[in-house]
């Protein structure tokens, strides 16, 4: 089946094709969006229900494995001591995010030049500053303006309250005389356009039923829509089609039912994130790109990068009512950001305070490390764990490596037929180093904060949340698979715009930086419209 | 059903005071029997209990003297290493969502929408050693 075509045909309704679409909806072109999930419907969020703890398991799970929608296509992590966390749906993985939402800073995008290690990136802090700020307001960012942290930025909201959870940590960091600042949230703190405010349900991570938490379903979307932008749900991009000029032509796709159709389109733009883009990249070579499209650098899937995560929990002896308020959303620390050679490792990390566990997910982690018995002693046991954790994720820097990478998995395959990904991941001897001085440090803060015991869990096995640097942007067409603004250097009307262009990870949580360079990108398109494939 | 009643109230006891119920007690051998993942699991389960009660000289897992249930279940280690730890997940996962045993750990029995939960505003005054820092990021 052919669909008429289209000017500009954007594949994956996420966090960054939900930004691109409202961007480019100003041009008045004719804008499709093809989604292989669906819309969610926040009233059936677990959170909405009893068994709301049970079913991040099952079918909100963080491993697209794990849940095994229809929706989702599987992925081979067997070879990554970090398996992949999504969503995919209207929102992508913002559904299931929990919207810690700091930027990069402006020594990320210069790490060859300062450390020696990485790449510079062909942008740098002040490009994205404009597209960072457009972009809070739209998603509604809460925090606090004046973090020492960072360069000077105006937040649109009230931060998020710590709760007694959050004041105890940082009375941790204050403690040690350690940076800590209210995190700058993608959480609406009021009222903001149309949303309404979060109540302190919890857990994010299960999506959000009262629509506060800026997923970008309940953000972008709406907006984009109105604005005349078209956006198809379960529609599976299979290959992207080029022509003998080797421009893209568009896509073939399977609808729900499984049937094929071809849709042509003027721009192709790819927002299937760090893995998604480049699985479908690799899926779509040809005689013209035998090894993927838009591969001629033989980068496209190299240089993954994840973030490894450490998390620290420390046990206190006061409740601390710790799974009301965002669970992610809090308090970060910047303290050991940027390089000191002193510590045996370059680059840096910093920390992200999490919230407590509910009742059943404190009797599970008690049993899984051994801190809950059956028989004799079971109640005093779980009396003193029960709303007395709390913990610290060190987010590390990530270096990119071309050995970490996303291939076709020569066998699995998604319920349309689509060849997998596979994943091929090992941490590096520098994040190794950096885990081990980010969790001592996590330590040191919780046990300064009066927790009388810390848990480590390093690399933390689920983290496999930012995708990023598989199609990494630059300069230099043998050393990137997009140009400074994201188009492919081999494929003059193909853009990309999700995680897969870091060109470094930072040590910071992506999604603030994806939707910026989106933003970014959809500007670029728009100033050059008329002279957009020279 | 008895018996797996009575295998629960060895994982989960009463509390001492009483104001706990065991597992077995609060209602639970009947609601993880009616899950048709577990049933398989459990029915293999019990058999192996009532096998090893009546190697004990005891008619079946329910009539073993009040002390010997314990040991007897942690024999099933050896002949079937996911038994016991499978139960005692399930049974730790379905005793924490009984709203009688929620509510007298005080925790909440609702789920959390749509009502939420207040948390109490910050003082940010928390915050003063912090903003009395210098930058600290690199420039460039
Ligand atoms: C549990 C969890 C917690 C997180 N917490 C945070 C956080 O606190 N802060 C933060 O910054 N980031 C966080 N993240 C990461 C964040 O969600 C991602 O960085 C962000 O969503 C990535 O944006 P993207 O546009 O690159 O991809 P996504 O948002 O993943 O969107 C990709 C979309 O493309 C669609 N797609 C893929 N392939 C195809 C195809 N072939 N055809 C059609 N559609 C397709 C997918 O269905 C999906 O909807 C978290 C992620 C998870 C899973």
């Amino acid at each position: 089946m052919a669909d008429e075509p289209v000017d500009v045909l954007i594949i994956g309704a996420g966090a960054s094709g939900a930004a691109v679409a409202w961007s480019l909806a100003d041009t008045r072109m004719d804008i499709l969006c093809l989604e292989q999930g669906d819309w969610m419907n926040p009233a059936e969020y677990p959170s909405t229900g009893d068994d709301w703890e049970l079913r991040s398991q099952t079918d909100f799970a963080l491993s697209p494995n794990a849940r095994g929608r229809v929706t989702d296509y599987p992925v081979n992590d067997t070879e990554s001591p970090i398996s992949i966390s999504n969503f995919n749906a209207v929102g992508g993985s913002t559904v299931l995010y929990a919207g810690h939402f700091p930027r990069l800073k402006p020594s990320d995008f210069r790490t060859r030049s300062l450390d020696g290690v990485g790449d510079d990136w062909p942008i740098d802090y002040a490009t994205l500053e404009p597209y960072w700020a457009e972009n809070d307001r739209m998603m509604g960012v809460a925090g606090l303006a004046g973090d020492p942290a960072y360069p000077p930025k105006e937040v649109p909201l009230p931060p998020v309250p710590l709760g007694k959870l959050g004041e105890t940590v940082a009375r941790g960091f204050n403690e040690l005389g350690w940076h800590w600042w209210p995190s700058d949230s993608a959480i609406a703190t009021r009222e903001y356009q149309g949303r309404a405010p979060c109540i302190n349900l919890g857990p994010c991570l299960t999506g959000c039923a009262q629509g506060a938490k800026g997923s970008t379903d309940v953000t972008y979307w709406p907006l984009a829509e109105r604005n005349g932008v078209r956006l198809a749900t379960r529609c599976r991009v299979r290959e992207i089609l080029v022509g003998d000029d080797d421009m893209a032509k568009g896509v073939i796709y399977h609808d729900a039912e499984g049937r094929e159709h071809r849709q042509l389109a003027e721009i192709v733009i790819l927002a299937c994130n760090g893995v998604g883009t480049p699985r479908l990249l690799l899926n779509s070579a040809s005689s013209r790109f035998p090894d993927g499209l838009a591969n001629r650098s033989g980068l496209v899937g190299k240089n993954l990068m994840f973030h490894p995560y450490g998390m620290v929990l420390g046990l206190f002896d006061e409740r601390l009512n710790g799974h009301q308020g965002p669970v992610g959303c809090g308090i970060w620390s910047h303290q050991f950001y940027e390089t000191d050679p002193g510590r045996g490792f370059v680059r840096g990390y910093s920390f992200e305070m999490t919230r407590g566990f509910g009742p059943v997910t404190t009797a599970l982690w008690g049993f899984l490390n051994g801190r809950l018995p059956r028989g004799a002693g079971h109640h005093e046991a779980y009396a003193a764990l029960s709303d007395r954790l709390a913990g610290l994720l060190a987010i590390c820097e990530d270096l990119p490596e071309p050995e970490n990478r996303v291939t076709l998995d020569p066998e699995l395959k998604d319920s349309d037929g689509i060849p997998a990904p596979r994943i091929r991941y090992r941490l590096s001897e520098n994040s190794q180093r950096m885990l081990e001085h980010g969790t001592a440090r996590a330590s040191e803060v919780l046990k300064a904060a009066g927790a009388r015991e810390t848990f480590v869990e390093a690399p933390l096995g689920m983290a496999g949340w930012h995708l990023m640097g598989t199609c990494r942007m630059g300069r230099d067409p043998e050393r990137s698979v997009v140009n400074e603004w994201g188009r492919s250097h081999d494929v003059k009307n193909l853009f990309i715009v999700d995680g897969s262009l870091f060109v470094t990870s930072g040590g910071v949580n992506p999604t603030s930086t994806i939707q910026a360079l989106a933003l970014y990108v959809a500007d670029r398109i728009k100033k050059n419209l008329g002279n957009l494939f020279d | 059903m008895r018996a797996l009643a009575c295998a629960l109230d060895e994982i989960v006891p009463p509390s001492s005071d009483g104001r706990l119920p065991g597992a077995g007690e609060a209602g639970l051998a009947e609601a993880l029997a009616a899950q048709p993942d577990l049933r398989p699991a459990l029915l293999e389960g019990l058999a192996l209990l009532d096998e090893l009660a009546r190697g004990r000289g005891a008619g079946g897992f329910v009539d073993l003297a009040p002390g010997d249930h314990r040991a007897v279940l942690e024999e099933t280690v050896e002949r079937a290493p996911g038994f016991l730890p499978g139960i005692t997940a399930q049974t730790f996962v379905a005793y924490y969502q009984v709203p009688r045993v929620r509510e007298t750990l005080d925790l909440q029995t609702r789920p959390p929408y749509p009502e939420g939960y207040a948390v109490e505003p910050t003082d940010f005054s928390i915050l003063d050693p912090v903003r009395a820092r210098e930058r600290f990021y690199r420039e460039r």
